[in-house]
């Protein structure tokens, strides 16, 4: 233990330092007025590799090398070439005048924390942000979905919904986004999850995924699930640029995925199940045979009912059409940028706005952000950012009868009008407005840091900054609903009102020394220290009142009112810290062998004091054999590199104080004059942080310089997993977060990109990767096998197993004599629904989170016109049917799936039926059917989505300056995401597996004009 | 080395950062070891406890004879199964009450273990923490009580049979249930102990010195030791009055405001008793037995029934607390020790210790003051004992008393009636298992020192 800690800190203090093989430049290519040069060529000399500036004149060239000849180029300017010497970025000034001296102002300005020595041996990978641009979507963690192998993102359901965000897996058992959601760092900022989701895309220079520990160590205990380093962009010296970029679009329904019935084949089902309270029953000759044949009037019934049934038939209500729409998209975003060689800054405005498929769920964003340079002398500089967001999510979802559901629900026969049978009392308007919710975030954030150089080679950066963060939600039920009326409320107490609000502050500041060095011209050493600080506490209030009518606001609540209606306020804080120190050194030899080492020592403030200190450390190496003279001589492989690391960390997520003392708080519930003390949790005061240990080995091919190949290969253990344990009742509490066991991911990613064609008009590059993750529970510590419910026959987690495995019985179909399924054992017996099923009579049936991620990329230009498209897909995974719109007996007053007259079984002798009986006759039966899925229950998640399409025309610069003069750049395109999935899921969403939520394809047009 | 390393990390970081601690008390949180040291967070503590004792009195009064279904009882598919004795329904309430009560007794040893810290300034202090320190104990013997009626089979048949876990800490342990005879030993204990710190208590919401002795009748007659029974419940009687029992009094036992005429009775906020409730207008999903009467004279009837006309005909409803609900009126307590029961203590405890005549007179005693007609001085033996336990149904008809009386008895059948009570749908033989609640999967999953009670199924 003692060495364990000791051994990285020798390492990095024994290790010299390094300079990258294959780096990465960025930086911008403008006019003698300082104005962007969109499309401009930016080539190395003697190489194929090359790529072309964006629309605001950014680019970012991967692979360039020290001494490497680089040419910038620009239709009707010079052109200009510079030989490259480890530069991060090279802003470049091409003029028309061709006896002008080349000019490069090379400045430092980047993200503090980022330290390039990582990504020698550690896996630090950045996101194309121009393609995430690109795509018409409010929400930025979405729009993230497959930029980079490992990165998975899982959409959860309607419009404004929050998405799943995990690299590389679950580090934890403990499910949920709150303990295996990533740490997000904006310019050195922490940032919380929520604020991360509203960035403005168009203010984002880079974003950097770091997946290992090599990369993530510096960040200690907090970035165990991994680190998105965002860095947004900033101004730079030269005349004032506008910018204005506007989206405007549709957006549509989505996928319809389950057919559900018309009206004929409704009644006839309605007849079929005899359930008197639907009209296919009770108008129909069967009825009155059965119910009235004594009745002298029966011919006449029975004539007067196939009347009635005549008339329902006839309608064919689309509730799919009627309840969801197609609404409207639109982005707009307005940015200044400029300065001069001492002082720029960048400026921008965004709104964007994203109306759901749901009639009331939207979505709509505010940002503003100003960030200012300020060159220090010659020493150093300085750099602010002052940013701010808002929010709005409106949904009608919170109740039964949400509009998603509905499109289920509600028969054809049925129209807005008149009292509906698939809710027997109420009409459409009773089912409509009956709730809801507005969720706002409000963000603001500050961040100051300077950086100074006082001698070569030495670095000391700090930065603070200050983060906050207001979370409203306010929920309304008004007087006028259905469940207000209907259930014996007086009406002065009618109408819910409730308001929470969540307010967050994140103070962070951060110290890095760092110092480089080389020594003849051979060995790079870098070595460094940080120091940081971070402190977060948050307040949440709550209040909800009745009374209040139609009105829509807490002005509204009747104070009056006692009893289980009387106002109600409570109220929660908390706060925590953390200080870090950490030390850094890495070497490299000639290009070709890179070493790297980090250690991190944590305190957190959630822990008792005695068990407070946590450390992080990672060692890594490269090998890069392309540097080798013998290898430059051949064409074929032009560039190789390896890279393995291993490292350390501790992870504190989701663990708060109550979790490890008695904690008690006041109640808001009362007793006799008293006010109660309740204790907040179990606690447990020997838990301890997670433990992650991860080792990655990565290989990198380049062929033709044409062909590049990434593979990386990962194995991560988390030891001393938390996890919320069921514990005996008798201890008066259902769980215990305990370190109960470890687990492990282990995967593969793989990318690959191809530049097919790369002429002076033409250029194809196709792209593809893939990641694939599979997880295991290697120990638990008090037990083999984990059970969280007391119904489950399978355990949640067991040893040598995978944890996120759907387990249930293997089905042969329905028996055609009982109309219940009939299971095939692993021992290849059958067993009956109508018995009790046990852990033996189950086999895995698949993985509820896909294993295998990844997706397609191309793109084609072709003089002014530049085509994006992007395929995303999931492989191996599945989903478990809802199935809720197969009807029983006692809910066939609503809408059934089409088809499932036929496929239902009725009576002894059905043969080949998929649904089960509708009359409950077993109730260890209907037990098995609802509780435990099976193999014909579960569907293959496997889709292919049609993410992107984007088509762009630059207007050409000449034609501008000749007919409008006052615009510099210009240019058009057809923007589109998520147009289309295919599957074979038969819901409507693989993703999400729920009814309610999918993708919605947006369509936009686009028009970016600099001025 | 760790250490010197450590310290002089801290050290640096305290000049870097002057003023970063990492010792932040939750603001709006009271942790240990700070967090129960006054008489007034012990109290506030003491109070979680009371409130989180959990009340299924209308699920018992189901399963006992105090009900018969309605017209309506098919409405509610779940209240019926449970009226029917269906394994699922007995099993889904038990894993119900064996967490609630052990909940509560977690409360009471959180609160027990760290009263000793509790600081006391002067001699009311010290008074008031020897009080809470009473009730928590009576609390806590109270839930045990409850559970082993419940969970484990008759006392008489076999006292060495398994009772209940009696917890020995807060937290995991696997431990085993502990026979019956050790389980009243231990409750006994409880309430001795509790008995000997005891003082009276102003409001029906505390348990006094008389819930306890009320408690021990209870469970000596529970353990069939009759003497010590009636004993104790004389105890209790010596500080009623009988004007608590006559003419319009009775109706302050359903008041919402605190009324001395009660023992004990648990302060609530929330709705009581409405799942009987089908809707306002239409009826309920139960009506008293039929075999709950009261003769015209009885002060009683008017609280125990609700007439109500459901399917064309006037019902007897429950009364009591859905009357209060009925009317709008709003049900502050839960009675749970009520002077009455020990005059039906005292009375069962006499007739079995050979002085019938005196149980006799004690019960009708009663009776007679609540107007009631009274037993007939002739009986005898089991027709008797009989007799008394069904004036007790009269007496406590939907409080949940019947069910714990029949399942002690363990003499005779139950019958489960269709609507109206006008015929039998099935009937639960004595010697039935479901008549002893199974041990929960929330507890023998987790727990594998645990047994199962016969006849229910056990899927570790």
């Amino acid at each position: 233990m003692w060495l364990s800690r000791i051994l990285p800190i020798l390492i990095i203090f024994c290790l010299p330092l390094c300079v990258e093989a294959q780096k990465r430049l960025t930086g911008s290519v403008v006019d003698a007025d300082r104005n962007p040069l969109p499309g401009a060529a930016i080539r190395i000399l003697d190489s194929q590799l090359g790529t072309v500036s964006d629309a605001d004149g950014n680019y970012q060239l991967i692979g360039v090398y020290n001494g490497a000849v680089i040419e910038y180029s620009f239709l009707g300017m010079t052109t200009k070439t510079i030989k490259y010497r480890g530069e991060k970025v090279i802003d470049i000034v091409l003029s028309e005048d061709e006896t002008q001296l080349d000019e490069v102002v090379v400045s430092a300005k980047t993200n503090i924390n980022e330290i390039d020595i990582r990504a020698k041996s550690g896996v630090v990978q950045s996101i194309d942000i121009k393609r995430v641009e690109e795509k018409p979507m409010i929400d930025m963690g979405l729009a993230l979905q497959g930029s980079v192998p490992g990165l998975n993102v899982i959409n959860t359901g309607e419009l404004g919904a929050v998405p799943e965000i995990r690299i590389r897996g679950n580090s934890s058992l403990r499910k949920g986004n709150a303990t295996n959601e990533p740490l997000y760092v904006l310019d050195g900022q922490v940032i919380t999850a929520e604020t991360f989701y509203n960035l403005n895309t168009s203010d984002i220079q880079d974003i950097k995924v770091l997946k290992d520990a090599a990369a993530c160590a510096l960040y200690g205990v907090k970035a165990a699930n991994g680190v998105l380093e965002i860095t947004s962009k900033r101004g730079y010296e030269g005349k004032t640029s506008v910018n204005y970029n506007m989206n405007i679009g549709v957006t549509a329904r989505g996928r319809r995925g389950i057919e559900m019935m018309n009206s004929a084949e409704k009644l006839e089902l309605e007849r079929l199940i005899q359930n008197p309270e639907t009209p296919g029953y009770r108008y129909s000759a069967d009825y009155y045979n059965r119910f009235h044949s004594n009745d002298p009037n029966l011919q006449n019934l029975i004539a007067q009912g196939a009347l009635k049934l005549d008339s329902m038939r006839n309608i064919n209500t689309d509730w799919f059409d009627e309840l969801l729409h197609t609404s409207l998209y639109q982005k707009h975003n307005l940015s200044l940028k400029g300065g001069s060689d001492a002082t720029s800054y960048y400026v921008s405005a965004n709104y964007t706005q994203q109306g759901g498929r749901i009639p009331g769920n939207d979505k709509q964003r505010m940002s503003l952000r100003l960030n200012l340079d300020q060159r220090l002398g010659k020493i150093g500089y300085l750099m602010m950012s002052v940013n701010g967001g808002y929010s709005k999510t409106n949904t009608p979802n919170g109740t039964t009868n949400d509009p998603a559901s509905l499109v289920y629900d509600l028969n054809p026969y049925e129209q807005k009008f008149g009292e509906l049978w698939s809710n027997p009392g109420r009409t459409y308007k009773d089912l409509m407005n009956q709730f809801s919710e507005v969720g706002t975030d409000t963000d603001a954030g500050a961040t100051a840091s300077i950086t100074i150089t006082p001698v070569q080679g030495l670095d000391i950066a700090a930065v603070g900054e200050v983060n906050f963060m207001l979370a409203e939600n306010r929920q309304f039920t008004p007087s006028t609903a259905y469940s207000e009326t209907h259930s014996g409320i007086p009406e002065e107490e009618r109408g819910i009102y409730s308001k929470s609000k969540l307010s967050t502050i994140n103070l962070s500041s951060n110290v890095r020394i760092t110092y480089s060095k080389t020594f003849n011209d051979k060995h790079d050493f870098t070595i460094g220290a940080n120091t940081d600080y971070y402190m977060t506490s948050s307040d949440n209030v709550l209040m909800r009142g009745y009374g209040v009518g139609t009105i829509n606001s807490a002005a509204a609540i009747n104070q009056s009112l006692q009893g289980n209606r009387q106002p109600y306020v409570s109220g929660l804080r908390d706060k925590s810290a953390q200080i870090g120190i950490g030390v850094v050194s890495g070497y490299t030899y000639d290009g070709t062998y890179d070493l790297f080492a980090t250690y991190k020592l944590d305190a957190s403030s959630v822990l008792p004091a005695d068990k407070r200190w946590n450390s992080a450390w990672a060692v890594g190496a490269g090998w890069t054999p392309s540097q080798y003279r013998f290898f430059k001589r051949q064409r074929v492989l032009t560039n190789l590199n390896l890279k393995a690391s291993y490292g350390y960390m501790a992870n504190l997520n989701g663990v708060s104080i109550s979790s490890t003392v008695a904690s008690f708080a006041y109640s808001t519930s009362k007793y006799e004059t008293q006010r109660p003390l309740d204790l907040l949790a179990l606690y447990n005061s020997d838990l301890k942080p997670e433990q992650t240990k991860s080792i990655d080995a990565g290989l990198s091919l380049e062929f033709f310089k044409r062909l590049t190949i990434d593979v990386n290969w990962y194995n991560r253990t988390t030891e001393d997993a938390l996890l919320d344990v069921p514990i005996p009742a008798s201890t008066g509490f259902s769980s215990l977060k305990r370190n109960i066991g470890s687990l492990q991911n282990q995967g593969v990613e793989l990318s690959l990109n191809a530049k097919v064609v790369d002429l002076y008009d033409w250029t194809f590059i196709i792209g593809a990767n893939m990641a694939y993750n599979k997880n295991k529970v290697l120990d638990l510590y008090y037990t083999d096998k984990i059970y969280t419910s007391e119904e489950s026959i399978v355990p949640d987690y067991e040893v040598g197993k995978s944890y996120d495995m759907l387990y249930g019985p293997h089905s042969l179909g329905i028996n055609p004599l009982t109309g219940y399924p009939v299971f095939l054992l692993p021992d290849g017996t059958e067993k009956q629904a109508t018995e009790a099923l046990k852990a033996e009579d189950v086999i895995a049936l698949g993985y509820s989170t896909p294993p295998y991620t990844g997706s397609f990329k191309v793109t084609l230009t072709y003089k002014s016109f530049d085509l994006d498209v992007d395929f995303y897909y999931s492989l191996g995974g599945i989903q478990r049917y809802n199935y809720s719109y197969v009807r029983t007996k006692d809910d066939i007053h609503k809408n059934a799936v089409a088809g499932q007259t036929e496929n239902m079984w009725f009576r002894p002798g059905d043969q080949d039926k998929l649904y089960p009986t509708p009359f409950y006759t077993s109730t260890t039966a209907e037990n098995n059917i609802s509780l435990y899925p099976n193999s014909l229950t579960v569907g293959s998640s496997n889709y292919l989505r049609l993410s992107l399409i984007s088509l762009r025309y630059r207007v050409p610069p000449k034609w501008l300056a000749q007919h409008i003069k006052f615009i510099k750049y210009a240019n058009f395109a057809f923007q589109a995401s998520n147009l289309f999935t295919w599957t074979k899921y038969s819901e409507s969403d693989p993703e999400s597996g729920t009814l309610a939520g999918t993708l919605q394809p947006v369509y936009t047009i686009n028009m970016s004009l600099t001025f | 080395m760790k250490r010197y390393i450590k310290q002089t990390i801290c050290i640096l970081l305290v000049a870097i950062f002057c003023g970063c601690s990492l010792n932040i008390p939750p603001p709006d949180q009271f942790s240990d070891p700070d967090a129960i040291t006054t008489v007034s967070t012990a109290r506030s503590l003491l109070t979680s406890a009371y409130i989180s004792y959990p009340h299924y009195e209308y699920q018992l009064s189901i399963l006992g004879e105090d009900f018969c279904p309605t017209n309506l009882s098919g409405k509610d598919v779940s209240q019926q199964n449970l009226y029917r004795w269906q394994d699922n329904s007995i099993n889904e309430l038990a894993g119900e009450i064996w967490s609630t009560y052990y909940t509560t007794i977690a409360y009471c040893d959180v609160l027990l273990e760290r009263l000793p810290n509790v600081a006391t300034a002067n001699a009311s202090e010290e008074s008031e923490k020897k009080q809470i320190a009473s009730e928590t104990k009576t609390l806590k013997a109270l839930c045990y009580f409850k559970l082993l009626q419940l969970f484990a089979t008759p006392y008489h048949k076999n006292i060495n049979a398994d009772g209940v876990v009696i917890k020995k800490r807060i937290g995991v342990e696997v431990v085993a249930r502990s026979s019956k005879s050790d389980c009243v030993t231990y409750i006994r204990t409880l309430l001795l102990d509790a008995l000997a710190q005891s003082a009276d208590t102003d409001k029906n919401g505390w348990l006094s010195k008389t819930a306890i002795y009320h408690i021990l009748s209870q469970l000596e007659l529970y353990a069939g030791n009759y003497t010590k029974a009636a004993q104790y419940a004389e105890d209790v009687l010596s500080r009623a009055e009988d004007a608590w029992f006559t003419g319009a009094n009775y109706r302050y036992l359903w008041s919402a405001n605190s009324y001395e005429g009660r023992i004990f009775a648990f302060n609530i906020t929330n709705p009581y008793y409405t799942s009987i409730q089908y809707d306002e207008p239409n009826g309920d999903y139960f009506a008293v037995n039929p075999k709950v009467e009261y003769a015209m004279s009885d002060v009683r009837r008017e609280y125990n029934l609700y007439p109500f006309t459901m399917a064309g005909e006037s019902r007897n409803l429950f009364g009591k607390y859905n009357m209060n609900n009925r009317k709008g009126e709003a049900n502050n307590y839960v009675d749970m020790m009520r002077y009455a029961e020990a005059y039906f203590i005292a009375a069962e405890a006499y007739c079995r210790s050979g002085e019938e005549s005196t149980g006799i007179s004690k019960i009708n005693h009663y009776l007679s003051l609540c107007g009631a007609n009274t037993i007939p001085v002739t009986l005898t033996g089991e027709e008797l004992i009989e007799r008394i336990i069904s004036e007790k149904l009269n007496e406590f008809v939907g409080e949940g008393i019947n069910y714990l009386d029949i399942k002690r008895l363990a003499n005779n059948d139950l019958k489960r009636y269709t609507a109206w009570g006008k015929s039998t749908y099935t009937t639960i033989r004595k010697e039935s298992y479901k008549w002893t609640f199974p041990i929960p999967a929330s507890e023998y999953r987790y727990n594998q020192a645990v047994s199962q009670n016969d006849g229910w199924p056990i899927n570790r």
